[in-house]
């Protein structure tokens, strides 16, 4: 004679019509002296019935499209994202560069702005401007030199075309930004 | 099938047009099983929309071993539960016991109708814990073998023998509790009444 808790289970197989012909005879049996476990699994056979009759739900009409639609914002927003990651990447190099220059001037003009009397810098200031516009153009000469020193002429056109083709690609991206992602619902 | 092989291949290949195709062709088996998981309308549309998303960009990772509608669903699945598992608040006031459709003594004006049955069916998955929902739903409306609902759920078979009868007998020992409280209840009221 099986116990209530094999039986358990053997009800819920039942229900799928996975038992073995012993296996089934044993559960009859049990189920016919066990009034708890024969109401057990009448309650089961009850609930099994309610999800056997239950129609299968179709979405609205027009999912598909809006399914598509969303695929294509979304794909359109991971590109301006790539995008915007290797412009920042691109920025950042050329900030790095120009960081030295960069501090060496911030230095100088904290060295006058702490000066008791501006005006009589000022002439000094000018001068070191010009210093400093002269530096950043020979800083940018050396990288100009020193790429097409250490690329062949091919690269250096390709590197070219690439910061053109980022600085378009940057434009439209400003002016892409206009419509943000929205999620899409049908209105239920 | 061998047509849907191609889609694959193609929507693999970035053609999204196939790729629409095998949305046609399995938008209602998902979003079934995303309205039977979540209740409700409104969030198993975008919970749907969503799976079909992850399964565009994994699909890469699908084998194409395995039958695709049980990849598929096996995406949905686990979405519909990590979506459950976000829910603060798991019951809303007008989740009413289940066993309130299925007391065999029903008025005469209790008359089941659609919305009625949607409502049972709604009510009694609720009660279940989000990965016994996702076994009841897979067997009862996808027709997923134990062996697929073990795939879609990363467990083993036994596992899913064993979740699909708590989950039985969970539904069963609640309509029993519920129908031997009305009995007491009306026993009480008889006595009083003498």
């Amino acid at each position: 004679m099986m116990n209530c808790r094999d039986v358990g289970l053997l009800m819920s197989l039942a229900l799928d019509q996975n038992l073995t012909q012993s296996e089934a005879r044993g559960l009859e049996e049990h189920i016919r002296q066990c009034p708890t476990c024969q109401e057990e699994w009448e309650a089961m056979q009850r609930i099994s019935r309610t999800f056997t009759d239950a129609p299968l739900m179709g979405p609205p009409p027009g999912f598909a499209d809006r399914v598509m639609q969303r695929l294509a914002q979304r794909q359109a927003r991971r590109q301006r994202l790539l995008a915007g990651a290797a412009l920042l990447v691109v920025c950042l190099s050329l900030v790095a560069l120009a960081l030295p220059e960069i501090v060496r001037w911030l230095a100088l003009l904290w060295q006058v702005i702490t000066e008791p009397s501006l005006l009589s810098h000022g002439a000094k200031l000018t001068a070191q401007l010009l210093d400093l516009a002269e530096s950043l153009g020979g800083a940018c000469w050396l990288i100009i030199t020193a790429l097409s020193s250490s690329l062949n002429q091919l690269a250096l056109l390709g590197y070219s075309l690439l910061v053109l083709a980022l600085t378009a690609l940057w434009i439209r991206l400003v002016a892409g930004r206009r419509v943000g992602y929205r999620p899409v619902v049908n209105g239920v | 099938m061998e047509e849907e092989k191609v889609w694959i291949q193609r929507a693999l290949a970035g053609d999204q047009e196939a790729f629409a195709c095998l949305v046609k062709a399995y938008q209602t088996a998902v979003y079934n099983l995303a309205y039977r998981m979540l209740g409700n309308a409104a969030e198993a549309e975008d919970a749907a929309q969503e799976a079909f998303l992850k399964a565009y960009t994994r699909l890469k990772t699908y084998d194409s071993g395995r039958k695709f509608s049980s990849w598929l669903l096996a995406i949905a699945s686990h979405h519909c539960v990590d979506r459950l598992r976000q829910r603060r608040f798991a019951l809303s006031l007008d989740e009413l016991p289940p066993w309130r459709w299925l007391s065999s003594s029903r008025r005469p004006e209790e008359v089941v109708i659609r919305s009625q049955e949607r409502d049972e069916v709604r009510q009694l998955l609720a009660q279940l814990p989000p990965h016994y929902r996702a076994a009841v739903i897979l067997h009862y409306w996808h027709d997923l073998s134990y062996q697929e609902i073990a795939e879609a759920t990363e467990t083993t078979e036994s596992a899913v023998k064993s979740t699909l009868y708590r989950a039985r007998r969970m539904l069963a020992q609640g309509t029993q509790a519920h129908q031997n409280k009305q009995m007491v209840s009306l026993a009480q009221r008889a006595v009083a009444e003498g």
